[in-house]
């Protein structure tokens, strides 16, 4: 038995791959830790389902190498891989029924039937199913279905676990408690889990890591944390979050937009480019007293109640429109082109890189 | 207020009329055939008339007591059953082919396909009787099954296509990711799940065959299939016989559709 705590378990090498002519991926590194929940996140062609589909099996790099566990699998087919997915219709098998869709791998795998059964059932104990084996998958509801999905990925005990936006047919409430239904699996099997998603709220929530994914490329790789507070570039602020992106010149005292606002910073940057989200803004009638902040007076420009938290656009006198979040609350809300001051501190206003692709142009 | 209301309900129920009444003309035009076809092979007289003078069964006992035609019946059955294992066979990995991997060329190639419906059948006929002349298989039944599958592949390749195409090929990935092999997982997962198709494809394909008279005329030498026994008969002596021989293939087609059907509802229910 190799000792597995110093080898990944999934490491990609210059991963490279080209359709015809489109580049779908140019250069992918990427190592995931054993028994972490990373999650790819891209919008649509962004690459993360070619990307997807090399990790399984169903597609080979141009160039690059991929080993699962130490192991080199660049070439390996699907089901030599030992990888568990779930398609994001779930691709259940409509004449098996759900006992028999859980066995199937197992079969796959010279088990005896007896044997198969057993595991089959005790995987669907694992997702609260184990009284519906003897119903065909179209008798079960979309999370039920979804259930079945995952017991079918994990009865056969695989080295990785892929989960192809599972989520996204599910209605607001059911995902929210199938993610936390798969996370809590997950942990409690130690497996490797993959996620790609669009979705970057779900990837908030669920990932230990994010790798955000665009035009081919991981843009940046990193806890929730620091891609949402930390984001490198402007790709993927504007991606995780919601986000006033501020460009200008840069001056002793700070920040000086196009548009004549001063946006001082906590640590100084030569980026030109500030992020503040949109929580960060205070919002108050009378101006705000205290030290490290930027004050700003404007117009409430419009107005969005999103029941939890009110969302404000206000168009800053001399200035540019910010989006503002604030928690709703009913006794002072603002009205369109009411007067407000805008605060937001210091540390609160990030600077960001620019694109790599900007850069070189 | 109530009138417009009334008038439109009026008009709907006046549509609704006609589109039933419509459709039972239609029924009846496809079926006049067989109310013909029926009564005459029960006629009683030598001749073909409708409605018959008189009823018997004799005609039917002429075809269960004939040799020869009983020797047609066998032949048509043979050839329909191989020419159906083999143009369902070759349709299968046609369709599946410009279902998955071709798909760029699949437009055309579905189209080049469905030549063999659009030739005139004497032209089919002629052609396939110099080829297999050369070849030797004129005046065998094997040469009338290859020459039948040609014409049946157009039919089993339309609906086999259409199936594939409804079916979500992520099942058969699913599969090869679970540890089967491409073929396994065609065999267990895609072919259970097309099998209406395939059963309609195979059904419609024996039809073809089993109906079939141009091309058994040219290549059948002193034997000959059930159409072209049919076809001597009418040229030689007309008598109910024929009438019969068609009462017979009906039922026989009722039944298997009937089978089909059923086989068919059986699985609707349990996927719906």
């Amino acid at each position: 038995m190799p000792d597995l705590r110093n080898t990944s378990a999934l490491k990609l090498e210059s991963i490279r791959k080209t359709f015809g002519r489109v580049d779908a991926l140019t250069s992918i590194n990427l190592e995931v830790n054993a028994g972490e929940f990373l999650t790819i996140l891209g919008p649509s062609g962004s690459g993360k389902t070619t990307l997807l589909r090399l990790i399984a099996g169903f597609v080979t790099p141009d160039s690059g190498r991929l080993a699962i566990f130490g192991k080199d699998m660049t070439m390996a087919s699907a089901g030599k891989r030992e990888i568990g997915m779930v398609f994001q219709h779930y691709a259940l098998f409509p004449h098996l029924t759900v006992l028999e869709n859980v066995m199937f791998p197992l079969e796959m795998r010279k088990h005896s039937r007896r044997d198969a059964a057993d595991k089959a059932s005790a995987a669907l104990a694992a997702v609260r199913l184990d009284a519906f084996g003897d119903r065909y998958p179209k008798q079960l509801s979309g999370g039920q279905q979804q259930r079945v999905a995952l017991a079918r990925a994990v009865v056969f005990e695989p080295k990785l676990l892929l989960l192809d936006e599972p989520f996204s047919a599910l209605d607001r409430r059911l995902r929210e408690s199938m993610q936390r239904e798969v996370k809590q699996l997950q942990a409690s099997l130690n497996l490797t889990t993959i996620f790609i998603t669009h979705d970057q709220e779900e990837a908030l929530v669920m990932s230990d890591r994010i790798a955000v994914i665009d035009r081919g490329t991981i843009q940046q790789l990193g806890t929730p944390n620091e891609i949402y507070y930390h984001p490198r570039s402007i790709t993927v602020a504007q991606f995780i979050g919601e986000s006033n992106i501020l460009e200008g010149t840069e001056t002793p005292e700070g920040l000086r937009t196009s548009s004549g606002m001063l946006l001082r910073r906590a640590s100084p940057s030569t980026s030109g480019r500030v992020l503040v989200r949109p929580e960060a803004i205070r919002i108050t009638r009378e101006p705000a007293t205290g030290g490290a902040t930027n004050q700003f007076k404007g117009k409430i420009a419009s107005r969005t109640f999103v029941g939890g938290f009110t969302i404000y656009q206000v168009d800053v006198y001399g200035g540019d429109t910010l989006t503002v979040r604030c928690l709703a609350d009913e006794g002072s809300m603002f009205e369109a082109s009411q007067e407000v001051n805008l605060s937001i501190r210091e540390a609160d206003c990030r600077p960001v890189p620019q694109d790599a692709k900007d850069a070189g142009a | 207020m109530s009138h417009p209301l009334s008038r439109l309900k009026a008009s709907e129920w006046l549509s609704r009329g006609l589109l039933s009444a419509f459709s039972w003309l239609v029924f009846l035009f496809l079926v006049a055939p067989l109310l013909v076809v029926v009564p005459i092979s029960f006629s009683g007289g030598s001749y073909l008339r409708f409605p018959p003078d008189s009823y018997s069964v004799r005609w039917y006992e002429t075809y269960f007591t004939s040799q020869s035609w009983i020797d047609a019946t066998l032949l048509s059955i043979l050839v329909g059953v191989v020419a159906t294992i083999l143009s369902v066979a070759l349709g299968f990995l046609f369709a599946l082919g410009i279902t998955r991997g071709l798909r760029s060329w699949s437009g055309t190639l579905e189209k080049v396909a469905l030549a063999p419906m659009i030739v005139p059948s004497i032209v089919y006929s002629v052609s396939m009787y110099s080829l297999f002349s050369d070849l030797g298989l004129v005046g065998t039944w094997y040469g009338i099954a290859l020459a039948h599958t040609v014409l049946c592949l157009p039919f089993v390749i339309i609906i086999l296509t259409a199936g594939l195409k409804e079916y979500d090929i992520d099942q058969e990935t699913a599969a090869i990711g679970l540890g089967a092999s491409r073929l396994v997982a065609i065999r267990r997962i895609t072919i259970p799940q097309i099998r209406s198709s395939l059963l309609s494809a195979a059904f419609l394909a024996f039809i073809t065959s089993f109906d079939e008279l141009v091309v058994a005329m040219f290549l059948s030498s002193t034997f000959g299939t059930l159409p072209k026994k049919m076809f001597d008969n009418i040229r030689l002596q007309i008598d109910p016989t024929i009438a019969a021989v068609s009462v017979l293939e009906i039922v026989m087609i009722v039944i298997v559709m009937f089978v089909l059907l059923r086989m068919n509802k059986g699985k609707a229910s349990r996927l719906a």
